[in-house]
This record gives C-alpha cells, structure tokens and sequence, in this order.
C-alpha cells in the first residue's frame, strides 16, 4: 500500500528517472568454453571428504558439485554423485570446546565419532552415470592397475559387479566437454599424516604421478579431442592445519609454564635419534591429547629425553621438506603436461592449469573475502573441518570459486561465483 | 526518559543530516539562511527570528522512504552476484516549533525541537555482506531554546543553546555457525547526550535583497555504558560473554551556513544556501572496555572507522504567492557524500546525490497554514569499496520524502 502511495507521488511530480534504484543484473554465459556436460576427476579432496569421513551431507558440498551448481545457473546440466549414506564411513563431530586454560584464545576441541553404515559396500552402479568420478585413495601410481574394486570399496560399488576395470576404464567410459582433474593432493596428505614419509617418495614416485597423469589426460582426449581440461595443481599440505595447531612448546594447563617437547626424528633410514623439537617441526593434530600423558616408566610423553614422542606423531623439518619436493615435483608434472597438451601440433588442445596452491595458499595465510576473514587456524580459520586436513563447506566453495575465477579469465565466460559467507565454517555445538 | 521513543529516521539530506524542519523549508529545496519564513527559523537560522511577522506554533512530520540497492562487483566491474536490496522502512522525524514575541517588543523568544541527523538501515539478514552491516542506526533529537534581537530594520541576530542526545546500533552476523543452520551475529549499542548552540545573523540589503549567515555547532555525545550483545553457540558462550561494557563519544558534525534571498516580483522569492558541514569530526569511533584487550574476543569491534569528509551542499528554491493565500514552492539541491571512496560501509553506503522539491501551503483561515511537501533525490550509481574489509560493489540509491506540517499564527 505504502509502495503504491509512494510511486503514485512520483507520477505526480513526474520524474522521468523512476524512482526506485535498479542495477542490471548479472548476465551469465559461458564464453568461449562448453559446458554442456561436467565430469570431475580426483581423489578424496573432490569426492568431497570431511570430517575425517565422508558422508552424504559432506559430499553435497563437494566442490565439483558446488561448481556444478553454479554452471547449471548458466545452462541445465546433470551431475550425479556416488553418495554414500547419512553416517557413511563415520564421520567426527565437535561435541564440546573450551577454552584452553593458559590462553583465552586457544580453543581445546572434543571429537566424537559418529559410527558408519554399510552405504561404502552397496553396489550403486545401477545409477550410472556418474559425473563425480573422484575416488578416495586415488593413487596415481595405481590408475591403471587392474580390478581396483578389490582394494578400494567406494570405486567397487561405482561399477558393475565382476567387472574388472581400472581407474582409467572408468574415466573412459563418459564423455564431457569440461573436466576438472585435481589429483595428487590426497597422496601428498598420505605421505604426511603419519609423520614418517619414506624416502620412497623420491623421483620414481613424481615420475609415475607424471606418467599417469598423462594417461588420465589422454584417455579424455582420445575420443573427444574438443574438451576443455583444467588441472588443479597441489596446495603445500604441510601448511594445512593438522600440521600447524600444535606448538612445539608444551606448556603446563596446571600452571601454564611452558616446556620443550622431545621429539624422535630418524636421520638415516632405521637410525632415530631424539632432539628438542623446533618451530620448523610440525607435530601432528593427533598428538596434541597425547603429549604429557603418564607413560609406563614414570614419565610423561614427549616432555623429556627418556620419553620422546614417536616419529609417527611428528613431520620434522626433513620430512616436511620431502613432502614438499613430491608436491613441488609433482606441481613441475602438472605444468609440463599442461603445457605439453596446449602446444601440441596442429591442433593445440584446450588444457589449462587451476593454481590452486598459490590462490590457496593467499587464503590459508589470512585472507578477507568480501568481508569474510578466512586462515588456516584450526576451528575458527572456517575453511578446514574438524579433522585439520580436509575442507568445510567453506573450504570447498573456496576451491569451486578458485575454478570459476579460472573459467571466467579464460573463456571470457560469465559462470556467477559462490558468495563463500554463505557457506558454514566449522560448526559449534 | 522520552528517548527511547525516538522514532527511527534514515537518510535524506547530506549524510545523515536530516533537514527535516518543516514542509515549507522542504519545499523549497532546504534553502533558507537568507528568509524569514516562519518558526523553523530557529533551526535554519536564529538571526531571522527577529523578523518573523507574527508568533507561531508549528508542527510537522515527513515520511521518508530511502531505497538502496547494492551489487557486488570486483574493481574491473565484473558483476559477482545479483543486487539485493536494503530493506525500504517508511520513517517519520518530526519537527516542532514556538516562537512569540511581545508585539512592542525586538526580542523574540523560540523553541525548537527536532532531529536533526539520523538513519535507519536494514539489509536482509542473509544479504552478501551480512558480515559487515545487517542494521545500523542513528538516532538524535535536539532541543534548542532560541533569542533572537531584531538589532534595526536591517540587521537581526540570533543565539541558542541546543541539548543533544543521540543512540547508535549496529549489528552485524558473525562467521560462527551454529547447528541446525544458525549463525552468530554481534550488536553494539549505546546512547548518551551533548550540548552545542546555533548562531546566526540575518541581512536585509534594500526591500528585495536579503543575507543570512547560520553557524550550528558539532556535537560531542558521550556514551557511558555502551553494551555489546551477541548470539554464538552454546558452547562458545563463555568465550564470549565476559560481561563488559564500553564508553565511547561520536561527534555530530556543525555546520555553516550561507544564504541569500531575491524578491523578483512581490509575491515570488528565490533563495539560494550553500552549506558547508564539518562532517570531519566523523572520524573513528573508539570504543573503550572495561575488560583488558587480551580478555576480550578479538570479533569484538575497538574501533569503528568512519572517515567522513567535509562537504558542500548547495540548494536553491523558490516560493510563489497567489492571492496572499496558496504558496506553491520548488527547490533542486545538490549534496556532496560525506562517506570516502574508500570507506564505503553499507551501514551508511551514502554517495553525492541530485533532488528536486516541490510543495504546496494553504492558508486556512487568518491564524492556521497547512504546508504539504514533497522531495525525491538520487544518486545515480557508484562504485564503492570499504578497503578494510575487501568489499566492493556498485550501489544506487533514491529518497522519497513526503512532508506535512501545520502551523498557527497568533
């Protein structure tokens, strides 16, 4: 009623302007790129993990299916998941916070389990076809072995029961015009989280990652030599916050006196020796309950020489080094093949590289969006979930818009961005 | 005490400069340092009061609709998300006036009562920069108890002492979600009073030709228990609810005022201001704890940064009189924003705006006018980025401002 008061005195005074303030709205369009169908290619990070699990509200905020999202806003498009069920694999709750005794600003969390269901060993493979082909444990030293399913459930029940197929066959089996490829990332977390990489992961290892890559890439090609292709490149995982949460100064939550924590360190393969830990040593997220418990011998772990913590709970500075070469090694693969697949003769193809690891990185450093402040601070930086090394919702709609940047630079596309504010952070009981 | 009815107001004038004292003076574009009109002499210019023709009692109120919309876009003008739009509340500030003179007498007696600055803006509370702005207000009322001293047929001068009070809110959602899809959010309230004055002088250059000089002076409002309000989850309660209170002051700007007034014809008057308000003194606002720094959340605001600049106004306006009985009245103005480029918070997103006026007044019998007016500004569309917290976009904005006021003549 008031409205139409309102305008009514506009006419009267008959303003040519009108007299309520209108900006276009977005036109949205797809440039130069073809998106009439969608397929992502990676590894637990794309199917969507979280939570230290994965489950079916976790993988609805994966980021290939939120940037799938936002391509349907330009033009219908289908995109299927394997869902898995409510509970999944489990997956860890927040069930309390306090705060820690020495610092008001230190949160101390407490996770619980939620338990699994039977959703990973249910053959889903009658509701193909699937768009999101990522798969967890995606070990790119294995994309061609034969009869995957019979080490890795979650690509079992994507396939026709007895079929014998690789990764690979897979990634063949559907056509697209855009394909995302994010790999590389969960094998360098994997390397990571026990605290010990091998030696192992030397050049053989950033080779096969090459070498698979380019058989991922062209198995896509092969038949459908006009796709468009952007490959993700790796983010340094040792600066997620699983690596980065805990001091490595223990201080007292008695009398909040701070003491240096002993660490097990291994100098040649099979020789340990214990130091005082350093800044540059990362102790792991899944140490941090264990430091200063009782241990049998009448010390307590990890406050003396005699009672160090075990290598497996802690990443030392030559162990975040070598994960970090296989990234650095890896992200020299991405590129070149990147490169390769542009320059190729005489038809270039359509391959681009997502950099991931540096516009992640500017994030994870502090970073406001939009008035959002985001970091890499465990439970309130709002872009990792409560295991420290996978994303929240937030986190992921991060990397979907990090896709989307890449889309709309390249093809003068118009694809709309997520607003990452509306998306939850970790979320407190 | 009667602040807590103050009604909510929202912006139509510069900044958050009101104006709204009286349909007569909006009709004709707010200009009039340089006239004696009626009553509303006493915010506009005490110098004149001296030369009002008889004693009078006024009261008027306006309905004032501001709309805004808001796109978010990056520096190269690449649209992010679709516009959304500020809430449209209808606010009505209101204005009253007395002033009374012994017929034999030079000196005037007056007082006002009016609000002077004020805003009311609301976002969707899901809207893109939930973050930074879902409401803010500020409110004010002044009370001025006015002299004026007519000193001979051509100069008049005026002085008056004006009590001040003034409340702010601002609330905005906080990056901590909760379960069950629910988000904090974070309020800063706080309310308190200051004193300032108006001084003004008044012209008359022969029978046609009249001048005016108006200085109102800033306000310091200095609030003493400040509250901070918030909602987070359960379990971070404690974290946050260290029971504390904070002291502030903000300034409310003053400004000076020139006016000159034309006669053209004996029923046709013209009249042109330029103003200048001292909006500076709307820099940052410091908020001060009882609780040390390192107790308090650090998504506890210290400081909120305005950085506002001085600005000119310019109005010009005119008056014509049919039969001694029916005013009809049109004005144009032009503000220059307070708010920076760079400080641009949709708490306040103001850029300089264009307005046309136009109203009316009948008078009724001998003793009692009814003044009906009417005003529409815009400010076409700007781009805008508050730098601080990366958040940029193009916003547009229109005011609708319909006016009414009655007076009585004795």
């Amino acid at each position: 009623m008031k409205r139409r008061f309102t305008l009514y005195v506009c006419f009267l005074v008959g303003l040519s302007w009108g007299c309520e303030p209108e900006i276009d709205p977005v036109s949205l369009h797809s440039g130069a790129l073809s998106i009439d169908r969608y397929v992502s290619i990676g590894d637990a990070y794309s199917v969507g993990a979280t939570n230290g699990g994965i489950y079916r509200a976790g993988q609805e905020y994966s980021y290939p299916n939120l940037l799938a999202g936002q391509l349907r806003e330009v033009q219908p498009l289908p995109f299927n998941q394997a869902y898995l069920g409510m509970n999944g694999t489990g997956y860890l709750t927040l069930a309390r916070v306090r705060e820690s005794a020495c610092s008001d600003q230190l949160l101390v969390p407490t996770l619980v389990r939620e338990s699994e269901d039977q959703s990973l060993f249910e053959n889903i493979s009658t509701s193909a076809p699937f768009h999101n082909l990522a798969i967890p444990e995606l070990d790119m030293g294995t994309v061609l072995e034969e009869n995957l399913g019979a080490t890795n459930p979650f690509f079992n029940r994507m396939i026709p029961e007895g079929g014998n197929f690789s990764y690979a066959d897979l990634i063949e089996q559907v056509q697209a015009k855009l394909y995302t490829v994010w790999v590389g990332l969960e094998m360098a977390w994997s390397f990571a989280r026990n605290g010990h990489p091998k030696d192992s992961i030397g050049s053989d290892v950033v080779e096969t990652f090459g070498s698979n890559l380019d058989t991922l890439i062209s198995k896509i090609y092969r038949t459908q030599p006009q796709t468009t292709v952007l490959i993700g490149d790796i983010p340094d995982v040792t600066t997620f916050p699983f690596f980065t949460t805990v001091s490595h100064v223990y201080t007292d939550t008695l009398t909040c006196n701070m003491q240096p924590i002993y660490i097990q360190v291994e100098t040649t393969p099979g020789t340990m020796r214990v130091r005082e830990a350093e800044d540059a040593d990362r102790i792991l997220l899944s140490a941090n309950a264990m430091i200063g418990i009782p241990v049998e011998g009448g010390g307590f772990l990890g406050l003396s020489e005699d009672f160090p913590l075990p290598d497996s709970l802690v990443l030392d500075q030559t162990e975040v080094q070598r994960v970090r070469s296989f990234i650095g090694g890896a992200n020299q693969r991405i590129q070149e093949r990147v490169s390769f697949y542009r320059e190729s003769k005489p038809f270039p193809y359509q391959v681009k590289r997502v950099n991931i690891s540096q516009k992640l990185n500017n994030a994870l450093q502090g970073q406001t969006l939009a008035g959002l402040d985001v970091s890499a601070t465990y439970l309130t930086g709002g872009l990792f979930s409560i295991d420290g090394y996978t994303f929240s919702p937030r986190g992921n709609t991060l990397i979907a818009n990090f896709i989307i940047e890449e889309i709309n630079e390249s093809f003068e596309a118009q694809v709309p961005p997520l607003n990452i504010a509306d998306f939850e952070g970790v979320v407190f009981p | 005490m009667g602040f807590f009815l103050l009604p909510a107001w929202a912006l139509g004038g510069d900044g958050f400069k009101l104006n709204l004292t009286g349909a007569r003076y909006l009709g004709m574009g707010y200009a009039g340092v340089g006239l004696a009109l009626d009553g509303s002499a006493i915010y506009i210019n005490p110098g004149a009061l001296g030369f009002l023709k008889s004693n009078s009692f006024q009261l008027g109120t306006s309905f004032v609709r501001p709309s805004t919309t808001f796109s978010a876009q990056t520096q190269g003008g690449q649209n992010l998300f679709d516009p959304e739009d500020m809430e449209e509340n209808t606010i009505t500030p209101i204005s009253l006036f007395a002033n009374w003179r012994r017929h034999d007498s030079r000196l005037t007696f007056g007082i006002g009562v009016y609000n002077p600055f004020g805003y009311d803006n609301q976002w969707p509370p899901t809207w893109q920069g939930k973050l930074i702005a879902q409401e803010s207000l500020l409110n004010s009322l002044y009370i001025q108890p006015t002299v004026g001293y007519r000193i001979n047929d051509q100069i008049g001068i005026g002085a008056g002492i004006v009590y001040g009070f003034g409340n702010f809110l601002t609330r905005r959602a906080l990056d901590i979600n909760g379960r069950n899809n629910t988000e904090g959010w974070l309020e800063l309230a706080g309310r308190g009073n200051g004193v300032g004055y108006n001084i003004g002088v008044l012209f008359k250059f022969g029978i046609r030709t009249t001048g005016g000089l108006n200085y109102r002076s800033g306000m310091r409002i200095d609030v003493e228990e400040g509250e901070v309000n918030f909602n987070v989850p359960p379990s971070l309660q404690s974290e946050f609810s260290k029971d504390t209170t904070f002291s502030t002051d903000f300034t409310l700007p003053g400004t000076l005022g020139m006016g000159l007034s034309y006669k053209f014809l004996d029923n046709l008057v013209f009249a042109l201001d330029v103003d200048y308000t001292f909006w500076s003194v709307y820099d940052e606002v410091q908020l001060n704890y009882e609780l040390p720094e390192e107790e308090l959340n650090p998504r506890i605001p210290t400081n909120l940064v305005k950085n506002f600049k001085n600005t000119f106004s310019i109005r010009l306006g005119g008056e014509y009189t049919i039969q001694n009985r029916y005013f009809l009245r049109f004005g144009a103005l032009f503000s220059q924003s307070p708010v920076q480029d760079e400080y641009v918070n949709p708490e306040f997103p103001d850029s300089d705006r264009i307005g046309v006026t136009a109203g009316a007044g009948i008078l009724l019998s001998n003793s009692l006018m009814i003044d009906l007016a009417y005003k529409y500004d815009f400010t076409g569309e700007s781009f805008g980025e508050l730098r601080e917290r990366v958040f940029a976009g193009k916003y547009e904005s229109t005011t609708n401002i319909l006016g009414l006021s009655f007076s009585y003549n004795f």
